[in-house]
């Protein structure tokens, strides 16, 4: 489906101010187009500058999230610690051909009071280890430049870097916004489901024969 | 009669023996002891006294002792006179830089310098020599310096209180107008880059003792602390100097006023092994006094991610304090700090006054400074006994009292320099809620406050029970704000029915200040009250603000957002991450929040700190019955002309006010919450016909019946 990269933009920052507006975000960051060769835009959150690799840790280590933290590299931080990174990359102002949507849980549990007394990286590196909570990111790639054998056009990370469980295509911000909001944040989601109801600009099936014959996440809008 | 301003006394009994002379004369003037400090080669050079007046002119004295070995009056002469020498330069090359006091095309200083050197006793051969005096001719040899020329003398004080460290960032170099908003506020920087001299002379005066320094929000308390501290160090560089905070923001602040002023008096860095800035409890990262002071005991420091679950998050601090002292119960301490310099003193618990007395070394040098009004009276800063303790015997460990003729160890702020003399009074006026139609939320117990404060009883009677007036008075609130702006010009508020009609209105006020009235976007800061909340109640300002093509931003909880102000956007804000700061141009949205509801004396204190934020211009903004209250409120401070005219509560009235109004603890609010909570599901039973109001306790339902008619 066609979208330009200004409608991305716009739908993202839109989304995020929806989040902060009913209370599941209290920070973000503006979402901006950058100029990529090969006629492309990158649609991304503003501090983000043009490295595609954000960070010098592993996957899923307390460093990570840390440093996602201390560099603000989010679209979005919400309330309880978690950080939403959304970026697009459009092809001639008509396709998406690329993109990083990612929500990174706090590794420690905290309310919106903690964050009063002390900032996030503090009450992180001082909560004991054995409060700390054992998850990662969720982090849904498409990047069909890179497809190969087991290695799925778009994919979800979860709990390693290697590990790329096959999904059915790109996800609009619609159909990303809806997974993390009503598996993660069921409460808050219901509550304020009329304010997310907004249509996205879809996407084809990228998955192979292989690929459906085992497991993979798929859904299917017009049934 | 000479003000007095006790600094560093090098020479303790011949400073006594000067001030004993002077401190009764009838000059106007001022006589600082040990100021100003000069840099100087290897160590820095401090005047021991230094008196200025409209009758006798510049006079320093040095007051060195007399070396134990006799020398030849030749040589003690040559001595004394290169001090003086030293003395007079310094002081020549600070004042030489004003043109204003300069004469002969600015060739030349303006009046002369005198330098007395004061001895004990008459040394013979000596008077013929230099400069010289004894105690009992001192006088003498004062009266007989002419008086300073008129046109020097106003220009001579803000010489000696101008610090170049206060200098406006800002060069706002795209002002074209003059009668702009940019260009008002240029102007008003220029001026405010002076300390007033009850800051100057707060920051100077350093008693042996616990020293407290109390003022209203926006009098410039944190400025003092730095100067302060730049002042001890400079004085004392081998003693340990820590100068601390709650307010993580504040870090930076304190380094770079510190740096400057010491730089300013020094002309070098500070030693910053000798002069700390730490935070208040430190963390894995960083150091702070709490854990500065267990790791010097030899036992562990407690970080709030832990502490938070053994106490709670809003007794956190305090429950680590409390543990730390029972640890400490049965260590052997030894103190480590020579000074202790405490910011925001009304945010710690007492616990950690405590930690911070034993931590200081003999005489005990704490000093804190804290907001008279950010809560109100004594009882939300607890009394010195409470604070630091009692001995063995029952008395306080530490007392504060000034005596004459020694530095003061309880000083009052009286200007809000900040802030024209109208913004104080409205901010007064609504914080205490003076013109209520219930009448006020909270005042001060003790009515002489007001005068400190800087009002005038105008009217009727300055006391308890009594039908009062008071205004501000002129010369406590620098006279240029009165030549820039009009209070019509300063104070602007307005009432809607939604949110989005508030946004529209603050994003017009804000698109024609930056377009028409040359104010940049950081000079632009948007109050929003309710703390928890306040990201939510952004967000439509956020779209209004964005659909006219301005960019803003929501002061945050990461680290690196700890900077209110971003080039080219403007600042939204709680009103908790707004202390401490100021714009030209602050809007406070949702006003209507601070108007009634719980906790009000809380609320009401959010509309005064939001209000002292202003250097110039504030508006006011919220929606419905609330706002309409509010604005009945403001329109009697206008109609009264910015005079507080009400029946100044008794004592009892006070006391119920408190109890009514202030900030609920913990777990009082638990205990409340679950009350409602009972109160809530027995009316619903009322209604439902579950239960019957016969069914009650007879003096219950009668209650009850009665507020039914109501």
């Amino acid at each position: 489906m066609n979208i330009r990269s200004e409608e991305v933009r716009r739908a993202i920052d839109d989304f995020c101010l929806n989040l902060i507006e009913t209370g599941i975000a209290i920070d973000m960051n503006k979402a901006v187009c950058l100029g990529q060769p090969d006629r492309k835009t990158l649609v991304t959150w503003a501090s983000a500058g043009i490295s595609t690799s954000f960070t010098d840790y592993e996957f899923a280590t307390l460093n990570e999230y840390l440093q996602f933290i201390e560099a603000r590299q989010f679209s979005a931080l919400l309330f309880d610690g978690a950080l939403l990174q959304i970026s697009y990359t459009v092809h001639r102002d008509e396709e998406v051909v690329d993109h990083r949507l990612c929500w990174y849980p706090c590794p420690v549990h905290l309310t919106r009071e903690d964050l009063e007394v002390a900032p996030i990286e503090e009450i992180v590196r001082s909560t004991p280890v054995t409060a700390m909570r054992c998850r990662g990111p969720v982090r849904f790639d498409f990047s069909p430049h890179q497809t190969k054998e087991g290695h799925s056009s778009s994919h979800l990370h979860v709990f390693q870097e290697g590990c790329r469980v096959p999904v059915k295509g790109p996800l609009d911000l619609y159909t990303f916004s809806n997974f993390v909001l009503s598996h993660f944040y069921p409460k808050p989601w219901a509550f304020h489901k009329a304010t997310f109801a907004a249509v996205g600009w879809g996407g084809g099936c990228t998955l192979t024969a292989a690929e459906f014959r085992s497991p993979h996440l798929f859904w299917n809008n017009s049934v | 009669m000479l003000d007095l301003v006790i600094g560093k006394k090098q020479n303790p009994p011949a400073v006594d023996v000067l001030i004993d002379v002077l401190k009764q004369q009838p000059w106007n003037g001022t006589l600082y002891i040990g100021y100003p400090i000069f840099p100087g080669g290897e160590a820095t050079t401090l005047t021991d006294a230094l008196l200025t007046c409209e009758e006798h002119g510049v006079v320093i004295f040095d007051l060195a002792l007399l070396p134990s070995k006799s020398l030849p009056a030749e040589q003690l002469a040559e001595d004394i006179e290169l001090r003086q020498n030293d003395l007079y330069r310094g002081l020549h090359n600070r004042l030489f830089a004003f043109r204003e006091l300069t004469r002969n095309r600015g060739r030349e200083l303006g009046f002369d310098i005198n330098v007395i050197t004061l001895l004990p006793q008459e040394v013979a051969g000596l008077r013929e020599k230099i400069s010289l005096s004894t105690p009992a001719t001192v006088l003498d040899d004062i009266v007989a310096f002419p008086a300073l020329d008129s046109q020097y003398v106003r220009p001579l004080n803000a010489a000696i209180q101008k610090t170049a460290a206060l200098k406006p960032k800002k060069k706002r170099l795209t002002v074209k107008k003059q009668d702009s908003m940019g260009g008002i506020i240029k102007r008003i920087e220029a001026e405010i880059a002076n300390l007033d001299k009850w800051q100057k002379n707060a920051a100077i005066e350093c008693p042996d003792n616990p020293q407290r320094i109390r003022g209203l929000a926006g009098s410039g308390k944190t400025i003092i602390l730095a100067m302060k501290a730049a002042y001890l160090h400079a004085n004392f560089p081998d003693k340990d100097i820590v100068v601390t905070f709650q307010t993580r923001s504040l870090y930076q602040q304190f380094e770079s006023l510190i740096s400057k002023f010491y730089y300013d008096q020094v002309q070098d860095d500070p030693d910053w092994e000798k002069l700390k800035i730490i935070h208040a409890w430190g963390s894995g990262s960083s150091p702070g006094v709490y854990s500065a002071i267990a790791s010097s005991a030899g036992l562990a420091a407690i970080d709030f991610g832990q502490a938070r679950y053994k106490f709670g998050y809003s007794d956190a601090f305090g429950g680590v304090c409390k543990q730390l002292l029972r640890q400490l119960d049965g260590v052997n301490f030894e103190p480590i700090w020579d000074f202790l310099l405490v910011d925001e003193a009304q945010d710690f618990p007492p616990e950690f006054f405590r930690l911070a007395y034993l931590a200081t070394r003999s005489p005990k040098r704490v000093v804190w400074a804290y907001d008279e009004l950010q809560n109100l009276g004594d009882y939300a800063m607890p009394p010195v006994a409470e604070l630091f303790g009692v001995d063995a015997n029952g008395s306080s460990l530490v007392t504060i009292e000034n005596e004459d003729g020694k530095p003061k160890q309880d000083i009052l702020l009286p200007v809000c320099y900040r802030n024209p003399a109208w913004t104080l009074s409205l901010a007064l006026a609504l914080g205490l809620a003076v013109y209520r139609e219930q009448g006020p939320v909270q005042m001060f117990d003790e009515p002489a406050i007001w005068r400190e404060i800087g009002f005038n009883r105008v009217a009727g009677q300055l006391a308890l029970g009594e039908q009062v007036t008071l205004a501000r008075r002129e010369d406590r609130s620098p006279a240029f704000f009165n030549e820039l702006l009009t209070p019509d010009q300063s104070i602007q508020y307005a009432r809607f029915e939604k949110e989005e009609q508030q946004a529209e209105w603050i994003a017009g006020c804000v698109a024609d200040a930056l377009s028409n009235q040359e104010l940049e976007p950081s000079d632009i800061l948007i109050i929003i009250p309710e703390a928890i909340t306040a990201e939510k109640k952004a967000v439509p300002i956020i779209r209004a603000l964005d659909k006219k093509g301005i960019s803003s931003h929501i002061v945050g909880v990461t680290k690196s957002r700890n900077l209110m102000f971003v080039d080219d956007s403007v600042a939204i804000s709680g009103i908790f991450r707004a202390k401490g700061n100021e714009a030209p141009l602050v809007f406070l949205a949702n006003a209507d929040y601070c108007f009634s509801g719980y906790e009000l004396a809380k609320r009401r204190n959010i509309l005064f700190t939001a209000i002292t934020r202003s250097k110039a211009w504030i508006r006011i903004s919220g929606l419905g019955p609330g706002m309409d209250g509010l604005i009945s409120e403001i329109k009697q401070v206008v109609e009264n002309d910015y005079k507080l005219a009400f029946p100044y509560p008794t004592e009892e009235q006070i006391a119920s006010m408190r109890r009514t109004y202030r900030e609920k603890t913990e777990q009082e609010k638990r205990e409340e919450k679950k009350e409602i909570k009972a109160l809530r599901s027995l009316l619903d039973k009322l209604d439902s016909g579950e239960l019957l109001i016969d069914d009650l306790p007879e003096d219950l339902a009668e209650k009850l019946r009665a507020i039914r008619s109501e």
